[in-house]
């Protein structure tokens, strides 16, 4: 039960996950969902009212709802690996939640939209001061964006070894792609590392 | 002739603050695979303090008997099954429903989300049915899979073949 990942050859497969982060709106749940081999679950945090039980849906905006909600999905990868998407909420309100979450991620993707650039700037301090590795993923619905990707680096000001790269949340082979551009980071960090 | 850095020429351009100097160049950051083992445990020391989630959670709880932790702390994705004396021992309302759900293999959130408990609850009722043995626990998730060379390359494998 130490840090190594077991060989999970007859065994119950390795959960890991990745957390999916930006501004609200941005497109986290449909990126989620792009990958995931079921519907987008939602787990609640602990912060709900004495209302338990009754669906707030509907409600989002009634402050006194202090509900955090996360979604998430799953990805089978094979018979030893189980890919798990977290979704976070995009305020700093909910950050120690996040501190919970994060423990044991392998890494995250902080979506971006260009129009409202400033929204995803919380998720990247958070990973940044938790030593998170993330990639920037500019969702272009319709390659609809107004700003290119070194105006995206510029303005999100991240160390020159984060990729920022372009994503369309809906397609699952984009998101693929993405997944595998958080993964090339992770195995040049380990490779570094292991170098050391 | 401002020999300043980069002038923002594009007036449009959001700079995200407190970083408004271009990023430092730390040469001991790039691609170190220094996975701050220890920061989840200094997040969590102020943060996940059964108080720190302020005092409207109190309800949720009564089916914890109070507690905000379980013996164990076990990640979000832990996943865990019904064991045959879960499937045959008889148990609480919401008991049963969480043993009914994991009789297939189920993540601590997907509890969660499932039967709508609260994350932080389905925590400690997951946690204390492994303990008194009515679910199983699976393989613990990997603290530290993200430094493992050879376990990111499956990964990145598997994904690609999706």
């Amino acid at each position: 039960m130490n840090g190594d990942a077991p060989n999970g050859a007859g065994r119950t497969p390795i959960p890991v996950k990745i957390i999916v982060s930006g501004g609200f709106g941005v497109g986290k749940t449909t990126a989620i969902g792009a990958l995931s081999e079921i519907d987008p679950l939602t787990t609640e945090g602990a912060m709900t009212t004495a209302s338990v039980g009754i669906d707030d849906r509907g409600q989002r905006d009634q402050k006194t709802t202090t509900t955090v909600a996360f979604d998430f999905g799953r990805v089978t990868i094979d018979a030893s690996i189980v890919l798990y998407m977290f979704g976070t909420p995009g305020q700093d309100r909910f950050g120690f939640m996040w501190a919970d979450l994060m423990d044991g991620a392998l890494g995250g993707l902080v979506l971006v939209d260009t129009d409202r650039i400033g929204d995803c700037f919380v998720a990247l301090d958070y990973f940044e001061k938790i030593g998170l590795p993330f990639v920037v993923a500019v969702n272009q619905f319709e390659g609809r964006s107004n700003l290119g990707l070194e105006q995206v680096r510029e303005s999100v000001n991240v160390d020159p070894h984060v990729p920022v790269v372009a994503v369309d949340a809906r397609d699952r082979e984009s998101m693929k792609q993405l997944v595998l551009n958080l993964l090339q980071l992770l195995l040049r960090r380990a490779r570094a590392a292991t170098a050391n | 002739m401002s020999p300043s850095p980069k002038e923002p020429s594009d007036d449009d351009v959001l700079i995200r603050p407190f970083l408004a100097v271009p990023y430092p160049t730390d040469p001991g950051v790039n691609g170190t695979g220094s996975h701050p083992t220890g920061h989840s445990r200094a997040a969590r020391a102020g943060a996940a303090s059964p108080e720190a989630n302020d005092g409207l959670e109190v309800r949720p709880y009564v089916m914890t008997g109070g507690r905000a932790r379980g013996g164990t702390d076990l990640p979000w994705e832990t996943l865990v099954i019904t064991s045959s004396y879960g499937r045959t021992v008889k148990a609480s309302f919401e008991i049963a429903g969480i043993l009914r759900l994991c009789e297939h293999m189920q993540s601590v959130a997907e509890v969660s989300a499932h039967l709508r408990i609260p994350i932080g609850v389905a925590r400690v009722l997951v946690a204390d049915l492994v303990s008194d043995g009515r679910l199983e626990a699976g393989t613990p998730p990997p603290r530290h899979a993200a430094d493992d060379v050879e376990f990111i390359e499956r990964l990145m494998q598997g994904v690609a073949a999706l």
